[in-house]
């Protein structure tokens, strides 16, 4: 579990740039949930998500992961860093091994890992990305496609096996077909017992897939609840300076009429409805 | 016109990125290249404007060949990519959107004059003075295609050009070109891998594999769901209400706005 205590964060103070990025937000990520954190640019989402890990320290506040107090003095970050994995925007930009096989172990080999042991963990992590790892093991991992790399670099973090995966803008850059598979791949990983937190300010991802919803803006929380309290109780997605796809539209629409219309999260499972129980 | 007659383009011998492709834009129509990564849509892109020269078959801007003149078609077609960063060479907006004027010898007082008038045109004008790279992604892309259309070509090749942008800025984008372009001559290229922003587009091709797959307007290719899933497509949600909609309404997919479908709700 991770949890957030009144943090504050500060960028260059005392300078004329000083700016103000994160605003005494408090917040708990439970174990196996789906948890979206929604906001523009600059709502000071990704900040929050680089205090999880201990990638920056607060100005004031804690944070606190399985009891651990992340910025204490004594506290080893490794540990924390088993615990929480983060996967950066455009992971795969930062690609150095030669091989799939090497990237991926790159982070396990770190931690001390080797021999049978690293070699399931990679090929464990790879078959959970969608991989077959016996073909994909020896290939460079620059020559693959976009959504194959991002992939990999997905791969590359289960690896160290974390309880929390936190990923900034997943699927950001890839077309249909590569975030289709990557959403059910990651809702796979969660099925399995991994808790899942991800940056995204693409409404459909966050409708489909999130079990609760954590809104920023400039650097506040003004959202923190289950994701159809989220998009249909109050008008929290425009607040927060987003825009509602139109299958949250729709269903508001019908929300007016029937006060029970169910809570959809795919535009087929609402079109299912209204065709057997309103039309 | 831009025409492309049988095109084959291949970066490894005898493995296609470009299949018998055959297409035409006349001045000022506004045609969608639909397609998932990998359908050869930017190599189609980069055959426009001469950037890469077909192997076989023939790309013709007004009647030139691409293997004739490249250069001229250069200058016949701007095009605009995915990543604005890759594409600023100035330290401020304006110099960077004067920077290809001059290399078009445009006379100084003639090349201020576009500079405003499309930073104007685009809400950019107050970001003159500013670095490119202190702008949003929103913001950089518009600065991207003011440099391109103050260079006035005829033709435009827009290579998902909001791709990397977040949903706001993309609908944001989408709109203002395609206002733009309608009000002027231009005939354009719009390249995607996202469906809802095609909607209004009355001519879509749909290519995949480097071939293309069907041509027409937004009713008839996304009626087939079948073949948009198989070759890595989503089919927007406002379009499946549509169809499910469809005979209560008196619209046809190009008109369809949220608020005509919310309605009928």
């Amino acid at each position: 579990m991770i949890r957030l205590q009144e943090v504050s964060v500060t960028y260059d103070i005392g300078t004329i740039f000083q700016s103000t990025a994160l605003k005494s937000v408090s917040l708990e990520i439970r174990n196996g949930e789906i948890v979206s954190i929604v906001g523009r640019i600059g709502s000071g989402k990704s900040t929050l998500i680089q205090l999880f890990n201990g990638l920056i320290p607060p100005d004031s506040g804690e944070v606190i992961v399985d009891g651990i107090d992340v910025n204490a003095k004594n506290t080893d970050l490794k540990i924390i860093r088993r615990k929480v994995g983060l996967v950066f925007q455009y992971p795969e930009e930062q690609f150095f091994a030669e091989t799939v096989f090497d990237e991926v172990a790159f982070g396990p080999r770190n931690m001390g890992v080797s021999g049978n042991e690293l070699v399931q963990r990679v090929h464990y992590a790879l078959s959970d990305m969608g991989f077959n790892p016996e073909t994909v093991s020896n290939l460079s991992p620059f020559n693959l496609s976009g959504g194959e790399k991002r992939r990999v670099a997905i791969a590359s973090i289960i690896a160290m096996n974390p309880d929390t995966i936190v990923l900034d803008e997943p699927t950001s850059g890839l077309d249909y077909l590569n975030k289709k598979m990557l959403i059910s791949y990651l809702k796979r990983e969660n099925a399995k017992g991994e808790t899942l937190v991800f940056v995204t300010h693409n409404m459909e991802e966050v409708l489909e897939i999130a079990d609760r919803v954590i809104a920023m803006k400039k650097g506040e929380k003004i959202f923190d609840g289950s994701t159809e309290n989220f998009f249909f109780n109050g008008n929290f997605v425009e607040l927060a300076g987003l825009d509602a796809p139109f299958l949250v539209k729709a269903q508001r629409r019908l929300r007016k009429r029937y006060s029970n219309f169910p809570f959809c999260r795919t535009v087929d499972e609402f079109l299912k409805l209204l065709k057997e129980r309103y039309s | 016109m831009i025409r492309f007659e049988s095109v084959y383009f291949a970066y490894e011998k005898e493995k296609w990125a470009v299949e018998n492709l055959n297409f035409k834009i006349k001045k000022g129509e506004f045609v969608a290249l639909l397609g998932s990564n990998g359908s050869g849509k930017s190599t189609i892109a980069r055959l426009t404007d001469g950037l890469l020269l077909p192997n076989k078959g023939n790309v013709f801007v007004d009647g030139i060949n691409s293997k004739d003149s490249p250069n001229i078609l250069k200058s016949k077609v701007g095009i605009v990519f995915q990543n604005p960063d890759d594409q600023f060479v100035g330290t401020t907006v304006e110099e960077d959107i004067a920077f290809g004027l001059e290399n078009l010898n445009i006379e100084r007082k003639e090349a201020h004059r576009r500079v405003y008038e499309i930073t104007k045109r685009l809400g950019i004008f107050r970001y003159l003075k500013s670095s490119p790279s202190m702008l949003s992604g929103g913001e950089k892309q518009k600065v991207a295609i003011a440099g391109v259309l103050a260079m006035q070509p005829d033709y435009l090749v827009l290579d998902e050009i909001t791709a990397l942008l977040d949903p706001v800025s993309r609908k944001e984008i989408f709109n203002l070109v395609y206002t733009i372009v309608k009000e002027s001559n231009i005939g354009v290229l719009y390249i995607t891998h996202i469906s809802e922003e095609v909607l209004p587009v009355e001519r879509i091709i749909l290519v995949s594999n480097g071939k293309k797959i069907k041509e027409g307007g937004s009713e008839e290719i996304f009626s087939d769901y079948k073949l948009l899933e198989s070759v890595g497509v989503s089919v927007p949600a406002i379009f499946k209400v549509y169809s499910f909609l469809k005979n209560g309404l008196d619209v046809t997919s190009h008109e369809l706005s949220e608020s005509i479908l919310l309605n009928k709700l």
